[in-house]
């Protein structure tokens, strides 16, 4: 150490002058804004602990073979009918009809019953009624909204839809010429091209591999009744499930239920998908093309909504990825070298393949620094797992954010199906705060451990000379 | 969810920052000694609200050669404060389950929480307090100046129509501020400097240059009390309001345009118009005028020219009223095959047969439709905050808002003739035509 300072060697003044020091170091470092009381601001806001005071019920219409998840909010004169009908989505379209589930969704709505498109898209625009259907790789789903004074007729409508479609011939041509434009064009969008290439990468044959839109030849050669035949095998009330919420009783909810819904067939196709076989030490998968940036995305294993270990990854993906500017990775690569305008990480749910994902875009010169760091991080994760004090910050971040689901009618009706579909039972909204905060730094880490792991699939798009596997 | 594959033909609606559609709504409004206006939506569904502060800031005020100063401060806004140092503010909002974003555009500068109301106060201690109390160091503006940068990559590199639309921008407004991208241009952005950023902010980010929406589970006596808590103690001061080029009373130009990448021809066409905050009695005119002719596929554009005649596969029409200076009309089509000459011309045919059909019976349609969403707004509490902000910042009267249901029921056809002829007679106006890359010549 050599020779002590002068001013240690009078034991009782080094104290002072220690303490003075590292006082000032203390407070460069972390600064006084640290000591600025925030948190009474929230302990002692006038608006301590109002609770949102909607409750799920449980209604079943036995005459009808129907049971949903239902929630009465009176503030807004809107009813909102949320339904999913299971193992109807694009990964289900037979192989050589690729685009069914999508091309279904779009025409839909193209005339019922005696209504042609015309009379029923102008009835239903007049009254307010608003109804949009959609398919992803598992579930054909859609939801109508409508304000309550229009609840009979949007309900006759919905129904005549779903059992007695038109598909008028001339909005089936545009609707098949439209989707074989996008299908001709849609690598515009870089990202869209990755995306599309990796998914191919990642599931290979198995149909989740595949565009949701389909192919060039299976579109054309789809025909009106190929939709009929969609509509007749997957509506069903075997595979259906149904959220309401809005400005109606219990009793006039199972009323509106049974008369969308109460006819359709009790033999819907509900055969599930094989499971695929991902390859997980594939090689990288690099697209060369011009642009402003070089785009990347990563792929791994997660986990199913029903897991014991959902919540713990739940919240390792978001400490890791998904929170933001706050996440371990955007403070990495964004907030301190200003390298990316921002990555994330995702936890996706599919039926079949559950997947944490993850990605970032950068500009050529700063790219190969930015992934450096995500693969730094990443592996630090899986090593390393989280700090106690992390894991409190996710819990508080999801437990004060919980009344924010809450926000539209539509938001709720969603919410409340697909709390039947991940079957969480009808007190999950009592109990969902208490499974975050049950989470221990134990269970956390055992996640990342886990799932943050070497069998990371890898793509990108962009500059690339011969790195990796060039398509 | 319909329609899915929309998206990708979405970048023709240029991205204008909301619909501009209200009714009767119950907003109040006030204002604090110190000159911030305030205004309240009361929305009682859930224990939740949405806090906005909108600064009548945008890029417009940017001076000649700093374009992107004032998305760079909005960025900067986040790196902290005298007394919530660093990165502090980002950590407690998020612990306090707060979506706490902002947003830059020509006219306004907004940031923006929604959360739960116990969190309320905290939030409105943190907003206030970086109205003038920001600590911009070098090293956190060169890093934010980096970040930017990668977001103008990411934004317009990355989209190969991009460089269309900014084309497009800067032949219609000319000398207009609104010709510049928001973003700035890439030598723009890297030659700012930190003092650029603390000008600009010392300048704009006043009481009396802002607004505070508070849109949720609050009532206006309540709204009062913590707006004068919080924010009753902040400086005002003097502000001179800007003056915009005026544009030459008429113009035509017309670009075309064959750019790398590009799969998807395009034709658009935008036109400077009337504002609600000039001319509110003709902004809504233009509302229902673009209403009626694309709306939706019952419109006489869409059934003309796609299913008719299959020469278009998208059609969007939109009017975006909410702005300090010009509104701009904007007509945009997917061609079925290429935007040339021939197909031009249809459309412009297809736009006067449709005006030549319009009577009082078909625009009491469209009008029925527009009135029957407004239940809509009312839902989220969202929606109606970014709404009433962005009238309220662009010097709009929020009794546009309240009266919205009669300033669209008295509409007429003659009215909705006439103005769509000005249009095509006497905006200033730009005709773009996007053509597809050409892979195979040579």
């Amino acid at each position: 150490m050599g020779k002590r300072p002068a001013y240690l060697k009078n034991k009782r003044g080094s104290y002072w002058v220690v303490s003075a020091v590292l006082a000032a170091l203390v407070w460069l470092i972390y600064g006084y804004g640290n000591d600025f009381p925030l948190q009474p601001l929230v302990e002692n806001s006038e608006f301590k602990n109002r609770g949102f005071q909607g409750r799920v019920e449980e209604i079943a219409v036995p005459e009808k073979g129907l049971t949903f998840y239902f929630m009465q909010e009176n503030t807004n004169p809107l009813v909102a009918v949320s339904f999913i009908f299971d193992h109807a989505g694009t990964a289900y379209d037979p192989q050589d009809k690729q685009g069914l589930a999508m091309l279904a969704a779009a025409s839909l709505k193209d005339g019922a019953g005696k209504y042609s498109a015309e009379v029923l898209r102008e009835e239903m625009a007049m009254r307010g009624i608003k109804l949009e259907f959609g398919a992803d790789k598992d579930v054909f789903s859609g939801q109508m909204t409508a304000p309550k004074s229009s609840l009979p007729e949007a309900a006759g409508w919905l129904k005549l839809i779903l059992s007695r479609p038109r598909f008028e011939e001339k909005y089936l041509v545009s609707a098949k010429d439209q989707i074989l434009k996008v299908l001709e064009t849609e690598k515009e969008n870089p990202e869209k091209e990755l995306a599309l290439a990796f998914n191919r990468k990642i599931y290979g044959a198995h149909p989740y591999g595949r565009n949701p839109l389909g192919t060039p030849e299976t579109v054309a050669a789809l025909r009106r009744s190929d939709l009929q035949d969609f509509a007749g095998r997957k509506f069903g009330r075997n595979n259906l499930y149904i959220g309401i919420a809005g400005d109606l009783t219990g009793k006039e909810a199972a009323e509106l239920a049974g008369l969308i819904f109460g006819d359709l067939s009790e033999k819907a196709e509900v055969e599930p998908l094989e499971t695929p076989d991902i390859d997980w030490q594939q090689s990288v998968l690099n697209i060369r093309r011009g642009g402003g940036q070089n785009i990347a995305a990563f792929a791994a294993a997660g986990t199913c909504r029903q897991c014991e270990d959902f919540y713990p990854l739940y919240i390792a993906n978001y400490l890791f990825g998904g929170a933001g500017l706050n996440s371990r990775l955007n403070q990495r690569i964004r907030e301190k070298e200003g390298l990316t305008y921002g990555g994330y990480s995702a936890l996706t749910l599919n039926d079949q393949a559950n997947l944490l994902v993850a990605g970032f875009a950068a500009t050529p010169e700063k790219f190969a620094r930015a992934k450096e760091l995500f693969l730094q991080e990443w592996q630090k994760a899986g090593e390393t797992g989280f700090t106690e004090e992390e894991l409190r910050a996710a819990k508080d971040y999801l437990t004060a954010s919980y009344n924010l689901r809450f926000a539209s009618i539509a938001g709720i009706s969603d919410m409340l199906a697909y709390m039947q579909k991940y079957d969480l039972g009808l007190d999950f909204l009592q109990k969902r705060n208490g499974y975050v905060e049950g989470v221990t730094a134990e269970q956390l880490n055992r996640a990342a451990k886990q799932y943050f792991n070497n069998n990371l699939l890898q793509a990108g798009i962009g500059f690339f000379g011969k790195e990796g596997e060039d398509e | 969810m319909m329609k899915r594959w929309y998206c990708l033909f979405a970048v023709l609606s240029l991205c204008l920052p909301l619909e501009t559609q209200a009714e009767t709504f119950k907003t109040e409004e006030f204002f604090l000694d110190n000159g911030l206006q305030v205004v309240v939506i009361e929305n009682h569904k859930a224990p939740i609200i949405k806090q906005m502060l909108f600064y009548k800031a945008g890029a417009v005020d940017e001076a000649p050669g700093k374009g992107g100063i004032a998305h760079l401060l909005e960025h900067l806004m986040f790196r902290g404060t005298a007394k919530v140092r660093g990165q502090k503010l980002n950590r407690v909002l998020e612990e306090n389950g707060a979506e706490s974003n902002a947003f830059t555009s020509q006219d306004v500068t907004a940031y923006h929480q929604f959360l739960d109301i116990s969190r309320l106060e905290l939030a409105m201690f943190l907003e206030a307090d970086r109205m003038q109390g920001l600590e911009i160091s070098e090293k956190d503006f060169a890093t934010e100046r980096d970040i930017v940068f990668q977001e103008r990559k990411q934004r317009v590199d990355n989209n190969p129509a991009a460089r269309f639309y900014e084309t497009l921008n800067g032949t219609l407004w000319q000398e207009h501020p609104y010709g510049r991208p928001v973003t700035g241009y890439d030598r723009e952005i890297t030659a700012l400097e930190r003092q650029d950023a603390v000008d600009f902010y010392r300048t704009y980010y006043a009481p009396n240059n802002a607004v505070l929406v508070l849109s949720g589970d609050i009532d206006k006596a309540a709204a009062r009390r913590l707006a004068q808590k919080y924010y009753g103690h902040l400086r005002p001061s003097q502000i001179k309001s800007a003056e915009f080029a005026e544009l030459p009373p008429f113009y035509k130009a017309k670009v075309e345009m064959s750019l790398p990448e590009v799969r998807l021809g395009r034709l658009v066409k935008l036109f400077a118009v009337s504002s609600f905050a000039i001319k509110p009695e003709e902004a809504y005119v233009l509302e229902v005028l673009a209403e009626y002719l694309a709306g939706d596929e019952n419109a006489p554009l869409y059934q003309e020219l796609v299913l008719r005649r299959k020469k278009a596969l998208a059609v969007n029409a939109g009017y975006n009223g909410l702005a300090r200076s010009y509104g701009t009309f904007s007509l945009s089509v997917v061609p079925a095959g290429l935007p040339d000459d021939a197909f031009v011309e249809a459309v412009d045919r297809a736009w006067r047969k449709a005006l030549e059909d319009l009577d009082e019976e078909k625009l009491e349609r469209v009008k029925r439709k527009m009135l029957a969403d407004l239940v809509y707004l009312k839902d989220n509490p969202e929606s109606l905050a970014q709404l009433a902000g962005y009238m309220a910042a662009t010097g709009t009267s929020l009794d546009v808002l309240r009266n919205y249901a009669a300033g669209i029921e008295q509409v007429s056809a003659e009215e909705v003739k006439k103005a769509a002829e000005e249009l095509w007679r006497q905006a200033p106006q730009v005709t773009g035509i996007l053509y597809p890359e050409e892979k195979n010549n040579g």
